[in-house]
C-alpha cells in the first residue's frame, strides 16, 4: 500500500488563475459573482454566475468550429503546472465538457466537432500533456472530481499507478444555465449557502488540476508534497434522482468510509469544506449529516459557492485544491453570502475567516443520482 | 501471474434486435436492427412509472442492468412493498458504467427545447437526463444499491476501464458485488470519430470469496469467471486478446452468443 501525495496543483475560477488568487479573495470576503453577459438570461430565474473573464476562443486548425473555451481553460491549467511524467494516468472530471458547441451543430448540418462529447476530453488533454495514454473522464454529476480524486488515490494506494493527473473542469453555458433554471434550483440572487433565507444556487465556472503521486514517485523525483490524501469514501442515497436523502444517509456513509479508509477517528476531523450549493435541500442534508457525525462545537465548516458559484464537475477539485491552502495557512475562509445561519448551523458556519490548528480537512460533495463523495486531506509532512 | 477472479453472476443486454439475458431473450418484432420503444412491462414485468419519464439512453442502461439483476436472481428478492412500487432493501453494491457517447442524443433533444420557437421553454425532466450517470442513480433507487455509482467516458467506449475499476473494487474487498457494463446511444450523431455499437450490456460481478450466497454451489461452479492481474490494467485468464467489445467478452465467457435466441 502506497501513501498518496498531492505534488502540484493549480486552479482557475472567476477570481482568476492560481490558488493564491482564490484563497486571498476568499479570505478578503470578496465575491466573483456578476451579471451574465455571455447569453440572454431574461427567461431564467437567475441573472448571475461566476464567469472567467478572459477565456477567448482560439482556432483549432482541424476543426470546422472554434476550439472550445474549455480547452482554452485547460491550456492555462496545463501551462501553470509545467512538465509531468509521461506515464501518468489522466482522469478528467467534467459533467458537460464543451456542450456549448452543440449550439452550432444541433441541426446536424455539420459533422460534430471533436470535443463535443466529454469522452473526447481526456484524449485531447493527454496529448497536450504529452502522456502515453489517453486516460478517461469520470462522470458522477456534481461529485465528479471528488470521485475522480478518490479513484486516482485508490489506484496509487493499490500500487496500480504512480502518478495520476486529475483535471476537474466545467463552464457556464446556456445549456446548463437554462436547465438549472428549469428545475427551479437557482436563486434569483447570488447564492447564500447555509443561510436560513437561502433560495438556491448560483452557477460558476472553473477548473483545477492536481497531480497525485505515490511515495515511490515522490522519493525518486525529490518532489516536496503539498498535502497527502489519506482517506476517501463514495456512497449512494438510492432515494431520489435529483434531491438528496433528507437524512444525509449517503453522505454520512461516504464520510464514514473516508474515515475508515484513513484509519482516522471521526473526532479528529475539525475542518470541513462543504458542497454547500445554497439550495434548500442540499444544505439541509449536509447539515443533517454533519450534525449526526460530529459535535457542532468541535467543527468549523464553509462553502465557497457563494463566492465563485457552483462549478459542477469541477467543484470537488477546486475545493480540494483550496483545502491544501487552508491546511498550509491554518485558516478556513468564511462562507460568502451567509448572513444568518440556518437553524443548527450557527456554531459550524461563519461568514468570516477563522484560524484553526488542525492537520486534517474533510471535503465533501454530492450530486444528482444520489451520489456522495468525501476526501480527507492531511497537511504535508 | 497473480490473478484474482470474480464470478459473473448475471448478465443482461439491450442491443438492436434483441434484449434480455441468457435463457430469456426477447426479439424486437417490428424492426429488427432497431431499438424498440422500451417499456417497464417488457423490462421489469411490472408497471414502474419512473421508467416512462427516462430518456432513451437511461432506458437502455436501466433495462440492461434490470436484466442482469434478474439473471443474477437479485431482481425481486428482498423487496419491501410500498404504496406504489416494490422497494429494495439497501445493499452495498457498486455500479460502474463505460460509455463513449454518454447522453449525447438527449443533449440534442434538450438543446432543441432551447433553440426552438419562441415560447418553448427548456424541459426540466429532460435536463436531469443530460447527466449521463443519472441512469445509474435510477437503477440504484430501483434496486436499492448504495455503493459508488459512476460513469467512465473514454474514446473507445467499450467499458474496459469500467470493468478494470470494477475488478479493483472486488479484488480489494471494498465491495462484494459490482454491477459493471457499457451503454452507448445510437450512432446517428454524425461524429467525426468512430463510435461503438449502440446498446447496453451489464454484468453482475461477484467476488469469489464474497460471503454473499450464490444460488447453489453447482451453479457457482458453472459460473464464468473474469480474472485480473493486480499489476497490469487488465488480463483475462482466457487470454482472448481479439475480444473487442464487452458484448464479445460476455459471449466468450458464457461460451455462447448472447445475440441469438436459445433453443
Amino acid at each position: 500500500m502506497s501513501r498518496v501525495f498531492i505534488t502540484k496543483t493549480t486552479v482557475a475560477t472567476a477570481f482568476g488563475f492560481g490558488l493564491d488568487e482564490l484563497f486571498h479573495s476568499l479570505v478578503a470576503g470578496r465575491t466573483s459573482l456578476s451579471r451574465v453577459t455571455r447569453f440572454d438570461t431574461s427567461r431564467y430565474i437567475s441573472k448571475h454566475a461566476g464567469m472567467i473573464a478572459d477565456l477567448s476562443f482560439e482556432k483549432e486548425k482541424a476543426c470546422p468550429v472554434n476550439q472550445p473555451r474549455i480547452l482554452t481553460l485547460v491550456d492555462r491549467l496545463v501551462r501553470d503546472i509545467g512538465t509531468t511524467a509521461p506515464d501518468a494516468l489522466l482522469i478528467t472530471a467534467s459533467t458537460k465538457g464543451a456542450i456549448e458547441l452543440l449550439e452550432d451543430c444541433h441541426d446536424r448540418k455539420i459533422p460534430l466537432p471533436r470535443g463535443l462529447m466529454v469522452s473526447d476530453l481526456p484524449g485531447i488533454i493527454s496529448k497536450k500533456l504529452h502522456l502515453y495514454r489517453s486516460g478517461f473522464n469520470i462522470s458522477a454529476a456534481c461529485a465528479s472530481s471528488t470521485v475522480a480524486l478518490a479513484k486516482g488515490a485508490q489506484m496509487i494506494r493499490d500500487g496500480r499507478e504512480h502518478t495520476v493527473i486529475i483535471i476537474g473542469v466545467d463552464l457556464v453555458s446556456e445549456f446548463v444555465f437554462s436547465g438549472f433554471s428549469a428545475i427551479g434550483a437557482m436563486s434569483p440572487d447570488p447564492a447564500r449557502p447555509f443561510d436560513i433565507h437561502r433560495t438556491g444556487l448560483t452557477l460558476g465556472e472553473g477548473g483545477a488540476l492536481l497531480v497525485l503521486a505515490s511515495e515511490k514517485e515522490l522519493n525518486q523525483t525529490n518532489k516536496t508534497p503539498l498535502a497527502e490524501i489519506i482517506g476517501w469514501g463514495i456512497a449512494g442515497d438510492a432515494a431520489h434522482l435529483t434531491a438528496p436523502a433528507r437524512d444525509g444517509a449517503g453522505l454520512k456513509s461516504a464520510i464514514e468510509k473516508a474515515c475508515r479508509s484513513a484509519n482516522l477517528l471521526m473526532d479528529r476531523i475539525r475542518i470541513i469544506s462543504c458542497h454547500g450549493t445554497g439550495t434548500l435541500y442540499n444544505d439541509a442534508m449536509e447539515l443533517a449529516a454533519i450534525r449526526a457525525l460530529f459535535s457542532p462545537q468541535s467543527v468549523m465548516a464553509n462553502s465557497i459557492k457563494g463566492a465563485i458559484g457552483h462549478t459542477l464537475g469541477a467543484a470537488g477539485a477546486i475545493e480540494a485544491a483550496l483545502c491544501i491552502k487552508m491546511l498550509n495557512k491554518g485558516s478556513i475562509p468564511g462562507t460568502i453570502g451567509l448572513q444568518e445561519q440556518d437553524t443548527g448551523a450557527e456554531e459550524i458556519f461563519s461568514s468570516l475567516t477563522r484560524e484553526f490548528d488542525a492537520e486534517h480537512v474533510l471535503t465533501i460533495n454530492s450530486g444528482f443520482g444520489g451520489i456522495n463523495a468525501a476526501l480527507i486531506l492531511k497537511d504535508a509532512p | 501471474m497473480k490473478g484474482a477472479a470474480a464470478i459473473i453472476r448475471g448478465m443482461g443486454w439491450v442491443l438492436p434486435g434483441f434484449m434480455g439475458y441468457p435463457g430469456h431473450i426477447q426479439k424486437f418484432k417490428d424492426s429488427p436492427g432497431m431499438f424498440p420503444s422500451l417499456s417497464a412491462l417488457s423490462v421489469l414485468g411490472t408497471p414502474y412509472k419512473p421508467f416512462g419519464r427516462m430518456d432513451q439512453f437511461s432506458k437502455l442502461g436501466f433495462s440492461a442492468i434490470a436484466f442482469a439483476m434478474a439473471h443474477a436472481g437479485m431482481d425481486l428478492k428482498d423487496s419491501v412493498n410500498t404504496k406504489k412500487y416494490p422497494k429494495r432493501k439497501k445493499r452495498n453494491i457498486a455500479m460502474i458504467a463505460g460509455s463513449r457517447t454518454g447522453s449525447l442524443e438527449t443533449d440534442f433533444l434538450y438543446q432543441a427545447t432551447l433553440s426552438g420557437e419562441k415560447g418553448i421553454l427548456p424541459s426540466p425532466a429532460l435536463f436531469a437526463y443530460t447527466l449521463p450517470s443519472c441512469f445509474l442513480g435510477e437503477a440504484a433507487i430501483y434496486h436499492g444499491l448504495t455503493g459508488e455509482t459512476l460513469m467512465i467516458e473514454d474514446e473507445q467506449g467499450l467499458g474496459f476501464n469500467a470493468l478494470s475499476m470494477a475488478m479493483d473494487n472486488l479484488i480489494s474487498g471494498r465491495y462484494p458485488m459490482v454491477v459493471c457494463g457499457v451503454c452507448n446511444c445510437g450512432s446517428s450523431t454524425g461524429t467525426q470519430q468512430k463510435s461503438p455499437e449502440p446498446g447496453a450490456l451489464f454484468l453482475v460481478l461477484q467476488a469469489l470469496d464474497s460471503d454473499h450466497p450464490v444460488r447453489d454451489l453447482s451453479e457457482k461452479e458453472n459460473m464464468p469467471t473474469i480474472t485480473q492481474s493486480t499489476r497490469e490494467p487488465l488480463h483475462f485468464l482466457c487470454n482472448e486478446s481479439h475480444i473487442q467489445t464487452m458484448q464479445g467478452l460476455a459471449a466468450k465467457l458464457y461460451d455462447k452468443t448472447p445475440f441469438k435466441e436459445k433453443k
